[in-house]
């Protein structure tokens, strides 16, 4: 599902270049429930929004399934973002004027979901998520964990193919992390793809595949 | 989608009430103005083309020059019309009109004075589309002595009466008989009337008119369709020529006419002797560029504060993106806002319309009385502002906001750029120095007519009274009446005159002594009893008043003014000759005046015109000129109580007529009401323009605050002042609105130059003008941003770290 050659990324600071991956050669196919982990700083969400295309290798080949991903115009990324990826992130980035039902909905107007059947696959995603009490609350009103969890269900309720979470639990306290952990492995069963960034040894432990990062070098790959 | 975007837009409102309600009520103001400058233009440029023949309906004037100089008028003589209809095939039909001064109009016991009297041949049913409510347009005025009354005259007169059939006594001496009545005149008519009088009256009791240099008369023709009037025009002088080329190169006057398009008249023809006050094209210009531009500060509150409040955006279109969605959906997304907004904005300037065309109205003299929704493109017209605004006011912050790339969101490293704050600065720039000409346009206005009211005329015009109509009497009762008002106590002088400054006059043909016969000049003559001078305190620089003792004066003596001395080239005037064309004499005889005294310039109109040379007589019978006014200066103080024993000698006087009368100083300003409402005009769009720029400068200022709160309490911490923070707050706004004075300071010296010379007399444009205007807009800056920057500077700084 996702072929990285070669990928390195820097920024250019003055005239040195300061490097945040190097080479990076790393292949995931569908159904893996990835972990990155390493220090801060290390380069994981740089890595993260690489494969999530919200960002661009300096150097280096990415395959996304069958793209080129370095050839795709913004329209056809917009197009896999729909059609296959959900991104769950540190501070959950819920949108603050809409509802938490209406938060799940956004992703749907852009797929063009009916009305009818966008309005049973928000409450099918509440049920779920036992949240349907919660569904006329702003985020605010919100506690970090019942965020994180309404972020969570906003990745997956267009059925994607490939979850991305940076950090997803780095602002809960332990017990809610826990609880996410236990969503991402059943979401993982059932065949989604799975990549989150981490440095708890303990959310590690959920995944079926670590992968080290150290100073933008890719140093272990288990 | 469109749903729950309108939802998210509308709570988007709900949630940042300040900002929306300034961007809300920015527009709203702006569209305001543009919707009523909008209704003013197009009623300006809708004159007279109701007439189903507007297109092929054109004024007759002349052009007469004598002496080398050139005189305008939109006037003929009584034969000319009917020569052109009779010489030329293209000229389908013609009709004249004649202007009736001030007329007592009486029916049975209601006598009113009417205004709005015009003589007019029958043809005017057919030329202009005046349709008769009663009576038969193919002969309602072929007679002498009939009438046709608009419906509201009829009322007034008649009540619920047939008119028909009935009698109108015009000034105690012609009994009109109705013959129809029409629909009121439009307002948007150059010329409008209440009382149509057939011209054959005066065809037939008035000869004199027959003459074709008697140009006193107005003339339009109905020319064929698709027909070049300048080709008829070129054609115009061989009839001249024709009919009386002679007599002119006798007296060395050339006559030229032209024809001008109805159309037209109202905006571009300002010659003397128009039919009533035309409008101006330079103020539709300049209305309509204050239009835009109010419109254009608005929209540019608009931008400024939603790319200052982008950052608050950021997240929502980096997510949104993260969903899949494409630029130009968030595009439109956000121009839908715009437009949103642009909609709420102009059902608010719906409500401040409804309120405040009242008090438009009363500033402009003029009622905006249509109702707007009744206008056809009234509503596709607001729809195209609410389109127009909201893509003006949308497209940059949408293209703006759109661009922020999801990756950058997420990093958390979105500073509102430096470029974008300098945009903003660009756009506070233009924002003030638009503002800022107007307030500089409305001192110099203001000064301006300041200037006008405290100029000394040459006359003293306060506390005069003055009868009209004196012509109605003869002359011993004029002299009866005169006398009996001066014996009143509280009366100082009594004086019969021709002419009073601000009304009347007349120019004839004069040749003073040292010109050739050829050299005939066209000067203003004004006929003054013994006491007009000393009773209107105009002075003399040589020479003496007229006298009675001295018999000559009433026959052959003149008084100049230094206009018209210095014309004539005269060091000494007193003892020249001035001579005149003889009227009853048939083979151009002279008649001499000796000059016996010089007299200060005075006003006889107002400063708009240059003091023009002014030829004064005593009583003189052979000018045509005749008595028509009685001036009485009151003492100052209890002037009521004066004012009710002359009404009183009136009634013993004359018991038939209302006593009717006028103040001079109040009639002379009336010259300047057009000049007054520009005043206001620009005064309250002025104000407007600036409300609507602090409003954006409020936003502005709080957003600014808003983001330097934690480094506003770090400098407070290390020891900044509270006077200090201030200043560093306001400095930057300072700043803009000093430069948007430099901007400005020449566009309205421009413009406002342009408007004085309309002047003869006005003031300069100094610096002062410029000092004021720059004190006042940083005045308006300061309690604008002020405000914000005090609350800011005092805040506890312990509580604006805490939130970190
Ligand atoms: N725009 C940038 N310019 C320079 N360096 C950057 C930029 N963005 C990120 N970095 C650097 O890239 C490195 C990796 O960051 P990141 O991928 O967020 O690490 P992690 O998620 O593992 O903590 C950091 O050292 C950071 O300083
Ligand atoms: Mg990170």
């Amino acid at each position: 599902m996702i072929q990285l050659r070669n990928i390195t990324r820097y920024y250019a600071s003055g005239s040195l270049n300061t490097y945040v991956l190097r080479r990076i050669n790393l292949d995931i196919r569908e159904g893996e429930f990835v972990c990155v982990m390493g220090p801060s700083g290390a380069g994981k969400s740089t890595l993260l929004n690489i494969i999530g295309m919200l960002d661009d290798a300096s150097e280096g080949e990415y395959h996304f399934l069958d793209y080129n991903v370095h050839n795709l115009k913004e329209k056809q990324r917009s197009q896999l973002y729909k059609e296959y990826i959900g991104f769950v992130f540190q501070s959950y980035h819920l949108i603050d004027e809409l509802t938490v039902y209406e938060n799940l909905e956004t992703p749907l107007l852009y797929k063009k979901v009916k009305s009818s059947q966008r309005k049973s696959m928000v409450c099918d995603t509440l049920d779920r998520f036992q949240i349907v009490g919660k569904k006329d609350l702003f985020p605010s009103q919100l506690s970090g964990g019942q965020q994180q969890l309404v972020g969570i269900a906003r990745a997956i309720i267009a059925e994607p193919k490939l979850i991305l979470a940076d950090e997803p639990t780095g602002n809960l306290h332990s017990e809610e992390g826990k609880k996410i952990m236990e969503l991402f492995t059943r979401l993982n069963e059932e065949g989604v793809t799975i990549i989150q960034a981490t440095h708890s040894e303990q959310n590690a432990s959920y995944s079926k595949r670590i992968i080290y990062l150290k100073d933008g070098w890719l140093v272990d790959n288990l | 989608m469109l749903r729950n975007y309108l939802k998210f837009a509308l709570r988007n409102i709900k949630r940042n009430k300040g900002y929306s309600s300034i961007n809300i009520a920015g527009l709203a103001i702006g569209m305001a103005c543009c919707i009523l400058i909008t209704m003013w233009v197009l009623e300006e440029l809708s004159f007279d083309r109701y007439h189903e023949n507007a297109e092929r309906i054109y004024r007759v004037g002349h052009e007469l020059t004598i002496g080398g100089i050139s005189r305008t008028a939109p006037l003929v003589s009584l034969p000319m019309a009917p020569a052109m209809v009779s010489e030329y095939p293209e000229v389908v039909n013609a009709v004249r009109f004649s202007k009736s001064g001030r007329t007592s109009v009486r029916y049975g016991d209601k006598v009113f004075y009417e205004e709005g009297i015009l003589f007019a041949d029958n043809s005017v049913f057919d030329i202009f589309s005046f349709p008769l409510v009663e009576g038969d347009p193919g002969k309602a005025l072929t007679a002498p002595l009939t009438a046709v009354l608009c419906e509201t005259i009829a009322r007034k007169y008649f009540g619920d009466e047939n008119p028909i059939g009935k009698t109108l006594l015009c000034n105690d001496n012609r009994n009109f008989t109705i013959t129809g009545v029409v629909k009121d005149v439009p307002r948007n008519s150059h010329f409008t009337f209440d009382i149509l009088c057939s011209y054959e009256t005066l065809v037939k009791e008035e000869a004199w008119r027959s003459e074709w240099g008697n140009i006193v008369d107005y003339a339009y023709i109905l020319l064929e369709k698709n027909n070049d009037y300048r080709a008829l025009e070129a054609k115009l002088p061989a009839l001249i020529d024709k009919n009386f080329g002679e007599q002119l190169q006798q007296i060395g006057v050339s006559i030229k006419l032209f024809l001008q398009p109805l159309t037209s008249i109202h905006l571009n023809s300002h010659m003397m002797g128009e039919l009533a006050g035309n409008g101006n094209i330079d103020y539709v210009y300049l209305f309509s560029g204050i239009a835009v531009f109010i419109l254009l500060i608005a929209c540019v509150n608009f931008i400024n504060l939603a790319t200052a409040r982008a950052l608050g955006r950021a997240k929502e279109v980096g997510m949104r993106k993260t969903f899949g969605a494409v630029r130009s959906k968030l595009i439109r997304q956000f121009i839908g806002e715009s437009i949103l907004f642009s909609l709420l904005a102009v059902i608010l300037a719906l409500l401040l319309l409804e309120l405040f065309l009242p008090l438009f109205g009363s500033i402009t003299g003029r009622e905006l009385s249509v109702s707007f929704w009744q206008l056809p493109w009234f509503i596709p017209g607001l729809l195209v502002l609410v389109l127009l605004v909201g893509l003006a006011a949308g497209s940059y912050p949408a293209f703006y906001l759109s661009s922020f790339r999801p990756i950058k969101v997420l990093k958390g490293d979105l500073k509102s750029g430096r470029t974008n704050a300098r945009f903003r600065s660009v756009l506070v720039i233009f924002q003030f120095t638009f503002s800022i000409t107007l307030i500089a346009g409305t001192i110099i206005v203001y000064n301006q007519l300041n200037y006008v009211r405290s100029v000394d005329l040459g006359f003293q015009q306060e506390q005069v009274v003055v009868i009209p109509n004196m012509n109605r009497f003869r002359l011993s009762q004029q002299e009866s009446l005169k006398n009996e008002l001066s014996g009143l106590a509280g009366v100082v002088d009594v004086a019969l005159s021709s002419g009073v400054p601000g009304r009347g006059g007349s120019m004839q043909s004069f040749l003073p002594e040292g010109f050739s016969e050829d050299q005939s000049q066209l000067i203003a003559v004004m006929k003054i009893d013994e006491r007009y001078l000393p009773a209107m305190g105009i002075e003399l620089v040589s020479g003496r008043n007229f006298s009675k003792a001295i018999a000559t004066d009433s026959v052959e003596s003149v008084i100049i003014n230094e206009t018209a001395a210095a014309k004539f080239g005269w060091d000494e005037a007193i003892g020249k000759i001035i001579k005149q064309t003889n009227p009853e004499s048939e083979e151009g005889g002279y008649l001499s005046n000796t000059v016996i005294g010089v007299v200060k310039d005075f006003h006889l109109s107002s400063l708009h015109e240059p003091v023009e040379p002014l030829i004064i007589v005593n009583k003189y019978e052979p000018f045509l000129e005749t008595i028509r006014f009685l001036s009485i200066r009151l003492e100052p103080g209890n002037i009521r109580n004066t004012m009710d024993l002359i009404a009183n000698r009136w009634s013993n006087f004359n018991s038939n007529l209302p006593f009717d009368y006028f103040f001079l100083d109040e009639s002379f300003a009336k010259q300047y009401r057009h000049d007054e409402q520009l005043g206001n005009l620009v005064l309250s769009f002025s104000l407007l323009a600036v409300l609507i720029g602090c409003l954006g400068l409020l936003g502005l200022s709080s957003f600014t605050a808003e983001q330097r709160t934690r480094e506003i309490a770090v400098r407070k911490v290390l020891g900044a002042s509270i006077v200090g923070i201030v200043r560093l707050m306001l400095r930057e706004f300072i700043f803009l609105v000093l430069l948007a004075n430099v901007f400005a300071w020449p566009l309205a010296y421009l413009i406002m130059k342009r408007w004085l010379e309309s002047f003869a007399y006005h003031v300069d444009i100094g610096m002062g003008v410029f000092v004021l205007t720059a004190l006042i807009s940083m005045v308006i800056a300061v309690i604008t941003v002020g405000y914000q920057a005090v609350k800011t500077a005092i805040l506890n700084p312990v509580e604006a770290l805490r939130h970190e």
